[in-house]
């Protein structure tokens, strides 16, 4: 499982309740703060593991809270980070990641549009029934140059 | 104060009520700042509502949420709403989104309430 650049990497499961979204962005923040990412860059990643978790907390399991795991890792000096939940999955990638889309009243849509603001790269794989992989990776911006 | 908690203070003073916020506003407290604020509002039935985000130490786009369907509502009823003191990943995230356009930015509560006794 492990590949050779893999320096380290930590696993994290829980089920998605509101409540362990803190858990998760904190855990993460913690461990990417191993790199040399600055204080500001440990807060972007903060927000887009919480887009990232809520979304599985939000629109995964429509019956009662599921499975999310979240695994961090540092391969080639980056902070990788999936986030993984077996819910309804995402019928419509390319409509979910448009600014301002939402299903829901009193939410912005916006959680997507954050993920790549504050990341270097953002991908979604998604199948109905089957669940949501959300993969993002993350530079130092003193190690990218 | 536990992950993800957050805080609510109001204060009311001369038709504006002063919503200060501590913590974390995400998915997790979203419904607690809806039902305090709404109370405060209700109760108190300002002309104008400041968002005080100097001790918040988390948003995201759940938290922008909250905070938009509020200016929303206020705004059919023809009562202002602005932020201070929003410093950080917090003022990146309300500038980000767009909702600064909707929703003044102040530095300070007291720009705040200078800038809201001004338009009267």
């Amino acid at each position: 499982m492990m590949g050779e650049q893999t320096a380290n990497y930590v696993v994290l499961e829980f089920l998605s309740l509101p409540a362990n979204v803190g858990v998760a962005r904190v855990a993460v923040a913690s461990f990417a703060a191993q790199l040399e990412f600055t204080w500001g860059e440990l807060e972007e990643i903060k927000v887009a593991i919480s887009e990232a978790v809520t979304n599985a907390v939000v629109h995964a399991y429509r019956n009662g809270p599921g499975p999310v795991r979240v695994r961090a890792e540092f391969r080639d000096q980056a902070l990788r980070v999936e986030v993984e939940d077996k819910g309804v999955g995402i019928p419509d990638i390319q409509r979910a990641r448009q600014a301002s889309f939402t299903t829901e009243p009193e939410r912005m849509g916006l959680g997507f549009t954050f993920m790549e603001s504050f990341m270097d790269a953002v991908e979604v794989e998604s199948a109905a029934g089957a669940g949501t992989k959300i993969r993002m990776t993350k530079l130092p911006a003193r190690k990218a140059g | 104060m536990p992950i993800g908690g957050l805080e609510v203070e109001s204060e009311y003073a001369d038709g504006v009520l002063v919503l200060r916020l501590a913590g974390e506003l995400d998915v997790s407290t979203v419904e607690e700042f809806r039902r305090r604020a709404e109370e405060s509002i209700s109760m108190t039935r300002p002309r104008a509502v400041l968002l005080s985000c100097r001790r918040l130490s988390f948003l995201d786009s759940s938290g922008l949420g909250v905070i938009l369907g509020r200016f929303r509502r206020l705004q059919e009823r023809g009562v202002r709403m602005v932020t201070a003191g929003a410093t950080g990943r917090v003022k990146t995230v309300l500038e980000l989104s767009g909702v600064g356009e909707l929703i003044p930015l102040y530095d300070s509560e007291r720009k705040a309430i200078d800038a809201l006794q001004e338009v009267g």
